[in-house]
């Protein structure tokens, strides 16, 4: 994967670009002073590919304002209008820490239309715990 | 009472016998089934059992779910209902919120829940009717069940609660009793504003009373989203502390220039849609308990425990149930 490039890294979070598949892989803190790097990254996709993939492995802590922004790439309706302002899209997250999958359940957001969850993986994070 | 989008019907079911219970319920359910609705019974075995015959050939088209599961905590049992909802047409939910044998704490949680129920579920199509066993509740749960409900229920006749008294006012009136202090004995910590900092300092207090690690995790995430909602509305530094208290761990937040005066802030559902107070939504559905009020000396507190012994049960496991109705069939109660 040639073209993996960092696109946001403050010491805090790090954000890594991947070609193959497009999409992003996440290391480090998702919180309100990092969230605007988040956004940034993520506005890549506004009308990118039908399928972009999320390794969060590196995620040590995601708040829901951050978990919201990741899905709402997916374009699902929020009141009545995509809530990415754009197209939908499958989004794949990878390797998701068990914490992101509870709060994901806990929100109901695990059933977004078009949101999947790498299962795999998911379970090698559970073990990981 | 109608069942149009955004018209939230709360009716209480008041009941001596259990005839009195299935004259109301049995209308209530199978009315919403023949308009085209979802229906959810939730309740102990033994109403369920009591249902199952009285609803006859209709009671396989009614979801069942077992009270125990279904929101065992009353900004989990919101939650769940919101969920049986799904944000799509009306839905109607009976339910026995106060069932006997609560504590005296469980009782004022779940009848400010009540109350809060008409605020925030304002703009929902779900219509609830809760019931409440006279024979078994004290007369000032009944009382206040009139109080936090808009509607009475007498057979399949509704009537206006005499009793109905606005939610907020309710809400700051019932049970708002001032936080106790923490223990002088508690970690403290001077939160400023930098949400790592508050992290390491919940994760460093959880681990050294020994909360496993995964419910540790929910505790940082639950006291970080409190202090962002502190640090983005007033800049004066919040004390938290941090203490043991039976096997869980207490966290205490005290802001001196804060002023929170919506009784609600933290039990409207959050969704795709951003809302005000969605982090503390988000906390309130980790936690065991989490209470916001103002503090004795000025300002005001947020306290919230998460329990040590749940690992193997992360709250959203408990409202799958209310999320899919076949999960929450638990057989045809008859």
């Amino acid at each position: 994967m040639t073209g993996d490039c960092a696109v946001y890294d403050d010491g805090v979070l790090r954000i890594i670009s991947t070609d193959d598949p497009p999409g992003l892989a996440i290391a480090g803190e998702i919180d309100e002073s990092t969230y605007p790097g988040l956004l940034a990254a993520l506005r890549r996709f506004t009308d990118g590919p039908a399928e972009v993939h999320f390794s969060l492995s590196g995620v040590s802590y995601c708040d829901l304002a951050g978990l919201r922004a990741l899905v709402c790439v997916t374009g699902a309706s929020a009141g009545g209008t995509p809530c990415n302002g754009g197209e939908a899209r499958r989004v794949v997250l990878h390797q998701v820490p068990p914490q992101i999958v509870t709060v994901l359940r806990i929100v109901g957001w695990d059933s977004t239309p078009g949101l999947a969850l790498d299962e795999r993986s998911d379970r090698r994070g559970r073990a990981d715990r | 009472m109608s069942d149009a989008k955004g018209t939230f019907g709360h009716c209480a079911c008041l009941y001596e016998h259990d005839e009195q219970f299935l004259a109301a319920a049995v209308p209530f359910l199978i009315e919403g089934l023949e308009l085209g609705q979802r229906a959810l019974a939730v309740g102990t075995p033994r109403h369920l059992a009591l249902l199952g015959p009285a609803l006859g050939a209709r009671g396989k088209d009614v979801d069942y779910a077992d009270s125990a599961a279904f929101g065992h905590l009353p900004p989990r049992y919101l939650a769940a209902c919101h969920r049986y909802w799904k944000g799509g047409p009306g839905v109607r939910i009976l339910a026995e919120p106060l069932g006997a044998g609560r504590s005296a704490s469980e009782i004022t949680a779940w009848t400010r829940m009540e109350a809060a129920l008409n605020v925030t579920f304002a703009s929902t199509s779900i219509s609830m009717m809760c019931s409440y066993d006279a024979r078994a509740l004290h007369r000032d749960v009944i009382a206040n069940a009139l109080r936090t409900h808009p509607e009475r229920a007498a057979g399949a006749d509704r009537s206006p609660s005499a009793g109905y008294t606005d939610p907020a006012e309710f809400a700051r009136s019932f049970g708002a009793v001032p936080l106790p202090d923490p223990p002088a004995t508690a970690a403290s910590f001077d939160f400023d504003g930098d949400l790592r900092d508050l992290r390491r300092f919940i994760a460093g207090s959880a681990a050294a009373r020994g909360l496993a690690a995964g419910r540790a995790q929910l505790l940082v995430l639950a006291a970080s989203e409190i202090g962002a909602y502190l640090k983005n509305r007033w800049p004066a530094s919040t004390a938290v502390r941090v203490w043991e208290h039976q096997a869980a761990a207490v966290c205490d937040f005290r802001q001196p220039g804060g002023s929170i005066t919506d009784p609600f802030l933290g039990l409207r559902p959050a969704g795709l849609v951003p809302g005000d107070g969605d982090g503390l939504w988000l906390a309130n559905q980790i936690c065991d308990w989490m209470e916001i009020r103002p503090a004795a000396t000025g300002g005001c507190a947020i306290q919230m425990q998460v329990s040590g012994d749940q690992e193997a049960q992360p709250p959203g496991d408990q409202e799958t149930a209310g999320s899919e109705p076949g999960n929450a069939r638990i057989g045809d109660p008859g």
